[in-house]
Order: C-alpha cells, then sequence, then structure tokens
C-alpha cells in the first residue's frame, strides 16, 4: 500500500515536471504514465474495498448470545451491507462497533417485562445501517431501548468529578450526552462482564477520530438512542485541495470540504459582515463563521510588494455539523495526497493533521480542520448553525446593542430586534406635529427620543447621531442613540425589579456601567399610542385563555411573559419541560395554549410537544415554540413533532401574532364546544 | 567493533592511548560545530548527513523546531540544535549540514553549522559536565570528552528527542 502511496507521488512529480517543459514527447510519456498509474491506483484500491456486511454479520451471532445471557429478547436489522469500504477502515471499526452493539444489548434494550410495560414490543429491534454519504461512510447504530438519561449522566458525570454541579445543572442534554465519552464513565450501576466497566465510550470515540471520522449521539429517554459514525472510505490516499497561504501550502482533505465560494475583493463588504471583530460570511441568508488561515497560523506575508489577489477565496469546510469558512490566499489544484504523520515535537501542534510530500517535492503541511475549530473555540458558532449543539445557555446570553443617551446613562437594546442602525446627521431630524422624523430612502421614518418616554436624562448633543432602526407593527421606528454604539454579550445577569417602568426591561452591569435594557416593542407602543391600538385591538373571544410559557432563561421567560399579558389573557411559567408537562397533566394550570422555548432542560421544547400531542387529553393544545436556533432543520424537527408555529425568540411582535393566531384557534374551538352545551 | 573502515583508522591512530588500549568498548562518536561548540553524537544514531535546507516552516511549533521536510518520500522534522540546547540562534551559514539521526522510527534533521570528525570514545572517558555549563541544557547531555584540543560536548540522544 505505501508503495503505491509513493507511486503516485512519483506520478504526481512527473506529471508537474513534464506540464512545465514544453516538450510534447515528454508530455505523451508522462500522460501515460499517469493514466497508467491512475488504473493501478484504482485495482489496487478495488482490491482493498470490501464490503462491510462482512464485519456486520458478526454481530448478529453477538446479539444474539449477549441477549440470551442477559435474557433479553433483540433483533438486529441490518442494512447497507452491500457498501465498500477500504479493508483498513473494516479493521477498523469491527472493535468500536463490538463495543457499541454490547452497549445497545445490554444498556439500551430493556427487559421484556420492561418492555411490555412501557407498550413496547417485547423484542428488542437494534439497527445497523451502512450508507455513503457524499464520499464518506455513515453508519448508524439505532435502537429501541429505554435511551440515554441525562440526568443519570450528569449525576454520574459528578460523582466521577468530570464536571462540577453548578456546570450539570445548566448543561444541555445534548452535551451531557456527550459525556458518554469522558474517560472513565459508565451509568449503569454495576459492573457486568459484558459493558459497564467504564471504559470504553471513550476508546471507541478515540479510535474513529483517530481515523478521521467523528462520532454523534443521539438519544430520546425511552424511545431509544442512536450512534452515528462517519468515516472516510479509505485512509491510505487523501484527496485534497492544496490550498496556498503566505506563500506556503496547505492540504485540505476532501472529507472536510463542503464548497468553494470565491467572489471580487470588490464585493468583499457586500458579503463578510464583521459582527464585534469577528467575521462572517453571508452565504444564501446564513451566516457562517470565518477563519483566516494566516491569522490562526500566525503566518505573516513577507511578500508584501505582491499586490494582494482581487479575489477572495473561502473554503467552507464542516465536520460533525459544524460549518464554517476558511479565507485562504489561493487555491491550488486538487492533489491525491499520502499522509505523513509529523513529528513527535510536532504532535501537540493543533491545527494539524499532519504532513505530505506534493508534486513539487516540497513538503505540504495537512490542515486539521476540527482542530482549527476548536482551538478558536468556534462552538459558539456551532450552537447557532447546528440542531444538535444548541445548549440552554444561548438562551442566558443576549447580544446586545449599548449606546449612550444622556451623559453617563447607558441604554442597551436586544441585538435580535435591531433592524439596521443608521447615521443620521442632527439638522436632518424635523419635528413634525410633534414626532420627530427624518426622511430617508424616500420616506419617513419616526424618530424615538428616549428621555421622552422614560426616565431618562436629554441626550447629549451632536452634530451626527446614530438611528437603531428596527420593526414594529410592519413599520419602521428609529431610536435615537446619539453616543457610541458597542455589541456586547450579556449573560442572564439582568435586574428585573430596580429600573423596570414601562419602556424598560431591566438593567444589567455592562463593562463596570449600569446599563437599562430598552424595551422596543413597549416604547413604540408608548409613543405611537395611536399607531399600536388600530393595528392590535384584541380580539374578545381570548378573555378566559390561560397561557403557558415554559422557557428557562429568567429574562426571556419574563418577556415572554410580558407580552402575553398584554394580550389580556392570564400567564403562568414553567422553568422546564418537565415542570411544564407536570402542571399540563395535573390540571392544576389548564392552559390554551403553550409557549415553549425548543432549548429548555430535562424535557426539550419537541419532546414536550411530542407529549402533548400524543395524550388524548391535551392534543388539541396549540403549542408555538421559540427558539434562538433559526436553521430549517430543527424547524421541520419542531413541524414534525406537530408544534404548530416556530418562532424566532424576542421577535415581540412574531410571538404575539402567533399567540393570537393559536389563541384564536382555541377561542373557536371553545366556541364550538359552547354550542354544544347550549 | 568491526566498523573501522579506511580512514577511520587515521583518525583512531590520532586519538589517544588510553582509548586506543580499551578498543572493546569503545564506540564511535560524530562530532559537528553548533556555534563553536563541539557537539558529539553516536553514530549508530546518524542516518546520513546532507545539504538539504529545504525546509516548509510549521505554524505553532516549538520555537527549536526549524520545519518539516522530505527525504525520499519520508516527512522528518528538522530541529535547530542551538535552540533545544539554549544558546544564540545559528545563523544559518552557507556550509551548514542536515545531520539526519534516527531515534525509535523517526528520523530527525539536526542543523548544524559544521560537520566535524568522527572519534571513538569508551564511555568511561566521558566525564561530567561542567557545573558551570549553563547555557547547555543538562539533561541532554550525556558528559564531555576531552581531545588533545577541544571539548566534545556529548549528547544524549534518546534524551534529545523525548518531549522536550
Amino acid at each position: 500500500m505505501n508503495l503505491t502511496g509513493e507511486l503516485v507521488l512519483g506520478r504526481n512529480q512527473l506529471v508537474q515536471s513534464s506540464a512545465g517543459q514544453n516538450n510534447s514527447e515528454m508530455d505523451t510519456i508522462a500522460n501515460r504514465i499517469d493514466r497508467v498509474t491512475s488504473e493501478l491506483q484504482d485495482a489496487i484500491m478495488k482490491t482493498r474495498m470490501q464490503p462491510v456486511g462482512a464485519v456486520f454479520q458478526r454481530y448478529q451471532r453477538l446479539v444474539r448470545d449477549l441477549s440470551a445471557k442477559l435474557n433479553k429478547k433483540c433483533r438486529l436489522l441490518l442494512s447497507g451491507q452491500e457498501v465498500e469500504v477500504d479493508k483498513t477502515i473494516i479493521e477498523a471499526i469491527s472493535d468500536p462497533l463490538t463495543h457499541l452493539v454490547r452497549n445497545s444489548v445490554d444498556h439500551g434494550i430493556e427487559l421484556p417485562n420492561e418492555r411490555d410495560e412501557f407498550g413496547k414490543d417485547e423484542e428488542g429491534e437494534i439497527q445497523l445501517i451502512a450508507r455513503r454519504v457524499s464520499g464518506k461512510l455513515e453508519i448508524e447504530l439505532r435502537d429501541d431501548g429505554r435511551g440515554i438519561d441525562t440526568e443519570k449522566v450528569k449525576q454520574t458525570a459528578v460523582c466521577r468529578g468530570l464536571i462540577s454541579e453548578e456546570v450539570a445543572k445548566t448543561l444541555p442534554d445534548r452535551d451531557a450526552m456527550r459525556l458518554i465519552f469522558a474517560p472513565g464513565f459508565s451509568t449503569v450501576d454495576s459492573v457486568s462482564n459484558v459493558s459497564g466497566r467504564g471504559v470504553g465510550m471513550d476508546v471507541v470515540r478515540n479510535n474513529i477520530e483517530r481515523l478521521g471520522g467523528t462520532v454523534e449521539v443521539d438519544s430520546e429517554l425511552k424511545l431509544g438512542a442512536s450512534i452515528r459514525l462517519t468515516l472516510p472510505l479509505t485512509l491510505a490516499i487523501v484527496p485534497s485541495l492544496i490550498v496556498g497561504q503566505a506563500g506556503a501550502k496547505f492540504a485540505i482533505p476532501q472529507i472536510n470540504i463542503r464548497e468553494l465560494v470565491r467572489f471580487r475583493r470588490t464585493e468583499y463588504s457586500a458579503r463578510i459582515r464583521k459582527v464585534n471583530q469577528a467575521e462572517v460570511l453571508r452565504i444564501r441568508g446564513k451566516l457562517l463563521p470565518l477563519v483566516r488561515l494566516g491569522e490562526t497560523l500566525g503566518l505573516t506575508d513577507n511578500n508584501t510588494a505582491q499586490p494582494a489577489s482581487s479575489f477572495v477565496n473561502i473554503v467552507v469546510v464542516e465536520m460533525g455539523g459544524q460549518r464554517y469558512g476558511l479565507v485562504v490566499d489561493k487555491l491550488h489544484d486538487t492533489e491525491e495526497i499520502v499522509v505523513k504523520p509529523l513529528g513527535r515535537f510536532l504532535k501537540s501542534t493543533p491545527c494539524l493533521g499532519g504532513a505530505t510530500v506534493l508534486g513539487d517535492g516540497k513538503v505540504a503541511l495537512i490542515l486539521d480542520i476540527p482542530g482549527i475549530a476548536s482551538r478558536l473555540k468556534l462552538n459558539a458558532s456551532r450552537r447557532l448553525t447546528s440542531k444538535r449543539r444548541a445548549p440552554a445557555q444561548v438562551n442566558q446570553k443576549q447580544s446586545v446593542v449599548v449606546f449612550e443617551n444622556g451623559a453617563n446613562e447607558w441604554f442597551a437594546v436586544p441585538m435580535a430586534l435591531v433592524s439596521r442602525i443608521e447615521r443620521v446627521a442632527e439638522e436632518r431630524i424635523q419635528n413634525i406635529g410633534g414626532v420627530e422624523v427624518v426622511q430617508y430612502h424616500g420616506g419617513t421614518l419616526p424618530l424615538l427620543s428616549l428621555e421622552k418616554h422614560i426616565t431618562a436624562s436629554p441626550r447629549v448633543p451632536t452634530d451626527e447621531l446614530y438611528v437603531i432602526v428596527y420593526n414594529i407593527f410592519d413599520s419602521e421606528f428609529g431610536l435615537i442613540a446619539p453616543g457610541t454604539l458597542d455589541a456586547v454579550e450579556v449573560d442572564g445577569e439582568i435586574d428585573l425589579t430596580t429600573t423596570c417602568e414601562p419602556g424598560v426591561m431591566g438593567s444589567f452591569a455592562v463593562k463596570n456601567r449600569m446599563a437599562r435594557l430598552v424595551d422596543l416593542y413597549q416604547l413604540a407602543r408608548i409613543a405611537f399610542p395611536n399607531k399600536s391600538a388600530t393595528d392590535l385591538c384584541c380580539p374578545q373571544s381570548v378573555d378566559d385563555a390561560r397561557v403557558l410559557v415554559v422557557e428557562s432563561s429568567p429574562f426571556v421567560r419574563n418577556h415572554l411573559m410580558q407580552l402575553v399579558k398584554e394580550i389580556g389573557v392570564e400567564v403562568f411559567a414553567a422553568e422546564d419541560g418537565e415542570e411544564a408537562w407536570n402542571s399540563i397533566v395535573s390540571d392544576k394550570i389548564k392552559p390554551n395554549l403553550v409557549i415553549t422555548n425548543i432549548e429548555v432542560p430535562l424535557l426539550d421544547g419537541i419532546q414536550l410537544c411530542r407529549r402533548i400531542k400524543s395524550c388524548e387529553k391535551t392534543k388539541h393544545l396549540p403549542v408555538i415554540a421559540v427558539s434562538s436556533v433559526t436553521n430549517e432543520e430543527t424547524i421541520q424537527r419542531a413541524l414534525a413533532s406537530g408544534i404548530d408555529e416556530c418562532l424566532v425568540k424576542l421577535d415581540g411582535e412574531l410571538i404575539e401574532n402567533a399567540i393570537r393566531k393559536g389563541l384564536s384557534g382555541h377561542a373557536k374551538g371553545s366556541r364550538s364546544e359552547k354550542g354544544k352545551g347550549i | 567493533m568491526q566498523r573501522a573502515a579506511g580512514p577511520r583508522k587515521e583518525r583512531v591512530f590520532n586519538m589517544q592511548v588510553a582509548t586506543d588500549v580499551c578498543s572493546q568498548t569503545e564506540i564511535p562518536y560524530a562530532t559537528f560545530f553548533v556555534n563553536d561548540v563541539l557537539l558529539g553524537i553516536q553514530v549508530r544514531r546518524v542516518r546520513e548527513v546532507n545539504r538539504q535546507l529545504d525546509w516548509t516552516s510549521v505554524p505553532h511549533a516549538p520555537p527549536f523546531v526549524r520545519g518539516v521536510m522530505s527525504l525520499r518520500g519520508e516527512v522528518l522534522t528538522v530541529v535547530d540544535l542551538s535552540l533545544l540546547l539554549g544558546m544564540e540562534a545559528t545563523d544559518g551559514k552557507s556550509d551548514g549540514r542536515n545531520v539526519i539521526i534516527q531515534i525509535d522510527d523517526e528520523l530527525v534533521g539536526l542543523m548544524v553549522d559544521r560537520v566535524a570528525d568522527i572519534h571513538d570514545i569508551s564511555p568511561e572517558s566521558i566525564e561530567p559536565a561542567p557545573g558551570n555549563f549553563k547555557a547547555l541544557d543538562a539533561k541532554i547531555i550525556r558528559g564531555v570528552y576531552q581531545t588533545e584540543t577541544e571539548i566534545v560536548v556529548m549528547l544524549n540522544a534518546d534524551e534529545l528527542l523525548s518531549e522536550n
């Protein structure tokens, strides 16, 4: 196999040097050798390819033996056995898979009588599925057993000192599940000779990651668990894209590459946004965090005399559901590279996965795409781009725009509500009938001055000021922000009482100052009472409605409750999904509508909704989900679970409309019931 | 010791009488200069010496690592001995050489200023390093050896490539 690698390298060198020489005879020979080598390589690779079924078959016996030993009933369903992968991969996955299958039978599938109690088929079902997904091998092991009890996982993790108790409390289920991969972990109380010895899952993960693969775990309590392994199809020769940065060449394995984005430097400002020093790329309506390869690797371009390329090259890479864009100087060719390990001094370099010899005989370094992400702590962005990693902490973190109004008086507005920020010269502000407006884009933008509507000292006069533009009631408003603007993240510590008044949600400390959080929605209502009154006439039928708000963050919960109160209905709150479900089934509250965050602890919004919709008594209950995660996948998953409406958090107007819609449905329902009664 | 080749004999001849007597235990050492310090390493560690100085630098690498280079399809790490030993960096003289040594299964290139001689040295004649050898990292030094004119600092190759 190594010889094939060497041959491919030699071929690459030959082709490159002959291309530079303008010797047609030489070119012909090089081309022939090129073709023969490629065919030879294919042939050799093919002899190494084996169907995964060979390994899968082994587990039939394993499952049979194990279930007999444990007095359980299980059947193993195999699919995708014909998928072919490199021999080395087959060898490498056989042990981790054995472990996972054992785990499923031992921990996952319940005893027949337990299964009977839960209303499941006595015989447990384990599925082992292999498929090829865009040049990668995906193996999924799914069982319909008891699933992973995240609470138990957390407890065990605390007991074993893996995490602290405080962390455990706020840890979202997704992250808790990942704890099973920590070294020395097992949730089974007693050690059996099958599994539960606390070694294993970390070894499984290490083995898979060493092959350049990823492990993902997904589980629903009492319904089952699924573990998905993603692996390259072969290890020996890796097709890679060669990129150039500061004169050096780097290889990015094709398995990590999603797409390439290239645009003119002149379009730079239109495509790339800077949010508080973090650069993001707007691509098909989504935001992608950008990483500059040169900066990450600490490379400086000595060749400054050379004019910067007129194109911006971005390699969009992904691993385990997380994506980011890598900004590079140049895109070279794709090459089939043979991975060579780095020496012992370089083992700890975080961004590199190895080295390879290129066609020109030079060494190029192979970029470790997950390594770069973890070095830069891109995890936060993963939470935004992927449903799998959306923990409850996100709720508590609010991005706000902070500005100074009066001297030393600071205010903040939630970033989520801001449509854009404009700079306006003071002289352009006109006063029409007591309302400040500014002409722009051919229309009139009504302006709000904080000191006119809430307790605040008058603004510091300046020649030019910022206007924070936001959208409410289908029309735009501009909030005057005279002083410096700054974008900051606030961690949940919001005092909701001391400074509370209409138009102010609360206060918090930011950079050693107190800032008051402006309730843009209420402010607009105070400033333009007529406008909102016409738009927001309450349907009378919702008088007796009762709404349950499920949200873990006190800040967001209060905000939601306030919104709902204003419609004139009764509001109740629950901090997590379990509490919400208990109060629904115990008939304590009898809500007509549930608003839940998708990421709440214990029982997430989607699971809560499934329970509500599957229970005869509560299945008519409308459920509205709010989430900071707006990706299509989550929304699809949410709608599939029966959630009536899925909304972006803190978008007050949308939430209000959805509540009205949900409640009017309820009103109809209740009316027809009343009709029956009469 | 079956390794005595033609040119080596001459050198042995030049050596101190003491080492000649106990030739049974003599071990050949290759010596080279780094910043005017004469260093020695066991010949059996040395795979080859070449003038290949065309390395690719590695981001985030420890400072004493110059980079990686390809040697007939293998990728090896190039180490600047002067920095590893806590001396001033070498200025990359034109007659610099790359001494490639093998530890376990790994090849490492050592950047040296000039290759000197090969000495057969018996372990007994290696003295502990004088206490004022502060500039050099003590752990990777096996000891010192005196020739008639020079002092050779003997490197401990295993320590050299242990994790820093």
